[in-house]
């Protein structure tokens, strides 16, 4: 290529014009650019505060954390689902105006939790009183004779209706003398597989299980105590099971024959 | 405008200093007087609006050569459905007569555009492969085999022996 040159291409003769458009430059633009995203951010920055305040003020208002589903306290992973029912004995007195003949300081439920993903059941557990007559204890009567079932499909079923079987109830309700520590369940027939039979564990606060490890012993069945139409009333007797309990709080876990949990009622002993 | 140094140099000296290299990349693409001086002018303008830091003098020589390359693309890409008369274009048109047997720079416009610029680079502005490399934005071994192709293709266009 030394023989060849491309000095024309290189020394091009430009016209003036040119040089002169080049030098002639039009002054640079000035964007505001600061303005606008200051006040754009300012608007997202308020916006992101007010959602914050908005979505933190009811945790801060409200420090028991209520608001929360029961399932998140539950320590036991059988029974996750469930949600929390409270009766005592000050609510049943209001709201039946019956006079309270129970003593105070006598066995009192303080949870009824029931298990969501299974099939409708209304579940109840109920604490009779010390004093073995059935009668004496009041719970709420929604005015039905026949418990209703809870629809266990939805995400927060109603309080499951609570009906103490007395010997003027249409049915049979013959059962046995409630002790200290009795805990009545309603079971759906749903649940009733193979022998029907309910069984019941009890641990205490300390998620310790009481009794036989054993989980389908005699220990551990629950008797049937009554049947009000498509449902069926358990009673799960710790004393009659041999079983001795200290005051504190305890946990009954109710399951069928299949380990399928029906419920989970937490009781008082004083 | 002369508050701003490129290179230590203010805008009128790289104006000045820079033209005919700026001209010479606009004119090898573009064979049309008019299109030629709005990719030189914009090249310019670029320049004074962006402000860029450069490291030297031959920093400022490749920026320039690269803006203009890629100036000189944008148009020929905006032009590409354009028709033009052929008269009108005849008047507008960079002509390089050949009346002198050793330039042939008018061979080297009639190359296609990609060896246009390698060629240019390397036979007149003196470049090494590595800095066309990296003035263009290419691998080194593509710029030695768009040299070599393009020797060949300039050798069949001038009709000459020696490469």
């Amino acid at each position: 290529m030394s023989e060849f040159n491309f000095d024309k291409m290189k020394n091009l003769e430009i016209p003036d014009t040119w040089v002169d458009g080049a030098l002639n430059v039009p002054p640079k633009k000035k964007l505001p650019v600061i303005c606008v995203n200051f006040s754009r951010v300012a608007t997202a920055v308020a916006c992101l505060l007010v959602v914050c305040l908005v979505g933190v003020i009811p945790f801060i208002i409200n420090p028991d954390n209520d608001i929360l589903p029961v399932a998140t306290k539950s320590t036991d992973p059988t029974y996750n689902t469930v949600t929390e029912l409270t009766l005592d004995n000050t609510d049943v007195t209001q709201t039946k105006g019956e006079e309270q003949t129970q003593n105070p300081s006598e066995n009192i439920i303080v949870d009824i939790q029931t298990e969501t993903s299974n099939p409708s059941t209304n579940t109840e557990a109920i604490e009779p009183s010390e004093s073995t007559q059935a009668s004496e204890t009041i719970i709420p009567d929604n005015s039905t004779t026949e418990p209703t079932q809870v629809d266990t499909q939805a995400t927060q079923p109603s309080i499951p209706e609570v009906i103490l079987p007395t010997n003027d109830s249409p049915e049979d309700s013959s059962g046995p003398d409630f002790l200290s520590g009795d805990c009545i369940v309603s079971v759906s027939p749903s649940f009733l597989v193979g022998s029907g039979n309910i069984y019941c564990k009890i641990k205490d606060e300390s998620n310790i299980h009481i009794g036989d490890n054993h989980l389908y012993s005699q220990q551990h069945v629950a008797s049937f105590y009554s049947g009000f139409g498509s449902v069926y009333y358990y009673l799960y007797s710790p004393q009659k099971a041999g079983l001795v309990l200290e005051p504190g709080i305890y946990y009954y876990y109710f399951y069928n024959e299949h380990s399928v949990p029906i419920c989970k009622a937490t009781v008082v002993i004083n | 405008m002369a508050d701003t140094l490129y290179a230590g140099l203010t805008y009128e000296e790289v104006v000045h200093k820079f033209y005919n290299t700026v001209a010479s990349v606009c004119v090898l693409h573009i064979n049309n007087y008019a299109d030629a001086e709005d990719c030189f002018q914009n090249t310019f303008i670029k320049l004074f609006q962006n402000s860029p830091e450069f490291n030297g003098e031959e920093h400022l020589k490749a920026w320039l050569i690269r803006v203009a390359v890629n100036e000189c693309n944008n148009c020929r890409r905006k032009n590409r459905f354009i028709i033009k008369f052929k008269e009108n274009s005849a008047k507008n048109a960079i002509f390089f007569p050949d009346n002198d047997s050793s330039d042939i720079s008018w061979a080297l416009v009639k190359l296609e555009p990609k060896y246009r610029d390698v060629m240019y680079l390397r036979y007149s502005e003196q470049y090494s492969t590595n800095e066309i490399a990296e003035i263009l934005g290419k691998n080194p071994n593509t710029v030695r085999t768009l040299l070599k192709r393009g020797k060949e293709k300039l050798k069949s266009i001038y009709g000459g022996d020696d490469v």
